[in-house]
């Protein structure tokens, strides 16, 4: 059952924050092992009072050196649902601060159950690299 | 000379790949924002319009709701709980520049110079 305490970040700067800092760690420790370094590639700060802007996205993680980025979204347009999780591939391409890159998209409502789903997508996308028809496969099984 | 201010919104997912954009030297104001979105929606057939109903609904909705304009780069995704892996969405992308101001500030800005 859905409870409002699920999106309450959403709607507070601090707990917010505190969120974005999960991902950071959660990214740093999957990353950290292999050497890998990332950075965001989207702003994602907290936005006052805007629909669908807090949480779409959290998070986002770029890959250099493997030219793969990852973009975690947690907001509430699937508050109707009570576990969920997608996903889907995508490219970062014509932006002008940006270079071209494959994306990885992940949203998702917070549970321990999706959290550790999200980190067997990204350990496969960015760590493994699998190629997009594989990681494709893993989406179709894994989201819910 | 590419212009200072581009973008794309995309109904993307379930086989669909249909889009329109704007490249122009005045940020886009947020009455274009939805005309644009207005014209995505009429490309889409009615079987698209159906399964992307509340993905455009939210998309509207944001841009309605974007205080200041959203600066490049950003995109954002509309998305339904269902559909799952299939991605079925409306995205925003912002290139370059800034999209969804009101009009009387994309109007100053263009007039005096900024960005």
């Amino acid at each position: 059952m859905i409870t409002s305490s699920r999106f309450e970040f959403l709607e507070n700067a601090t707990a917010y924050r505190a969120m974005q800092a999960m991902w950071q760690s959660i990214f740093d420790e999957i990353l950290g092992k292999y050497n890998l370094s990332h950075r965001p590639y989207f702003k994602s700060d907290y936005r006052e009072g805007e629909l669908y802007s807090n949480g779409n996205p959290i998070f986002t993680a770029l890959v250099d050196s493997v030219n793969r980025g990852v973009r975690i979204i947690q907001d509430n347009q699937a508050e109707d649902t009570e576990q969920f999780i997608a996903g889907w591939l995508d490219k970062i391409e014509d932006y002008d601060d940006l270079p071209d890159f494959e994306e990885l998209v992940i949203p998702l409502i917070l549970s321990e159950e999706t959290k550790a789903i999200a980190e067997e997508l990204i350990r496969a996308w960015l760590v493994e690299q699998v190629d997009k028809e594989t990681m494709e496969k893993l989406l179709e099984e894994k989201v819910i | 000379m590419s212009k200072k201010h581009r973008g794309r919104i995309q109904a993307q997912g379930g086989d669909t790949e249909k889009s329109v954009s704007w490249s122009q030297d005045e940020p886009l104001s947020k009455v274009d924002g939805l005309k644009l979105l207005n014209d995505l929606q009429n490309q889409l057939t009615e079987r698209e319009r159906q399964e992307r109903e509340k993905q455009l609904a939210n998309a509207q909705r944001f841009i309605e709701n974007v205080q200041g304009g959203i600066d490049a780069p950003e995109r954002r995704s509309f998305y339904g709980a269902k559909g799952k892996s299939d991605g079925i969405r409306i995205d925003i992308e912002v290139w370059r520049g800034i999209a969804f101001l009101s009009l009387l500030i994309a109007i100053l800005l263009f007039l005096f110079g900024f960005k």
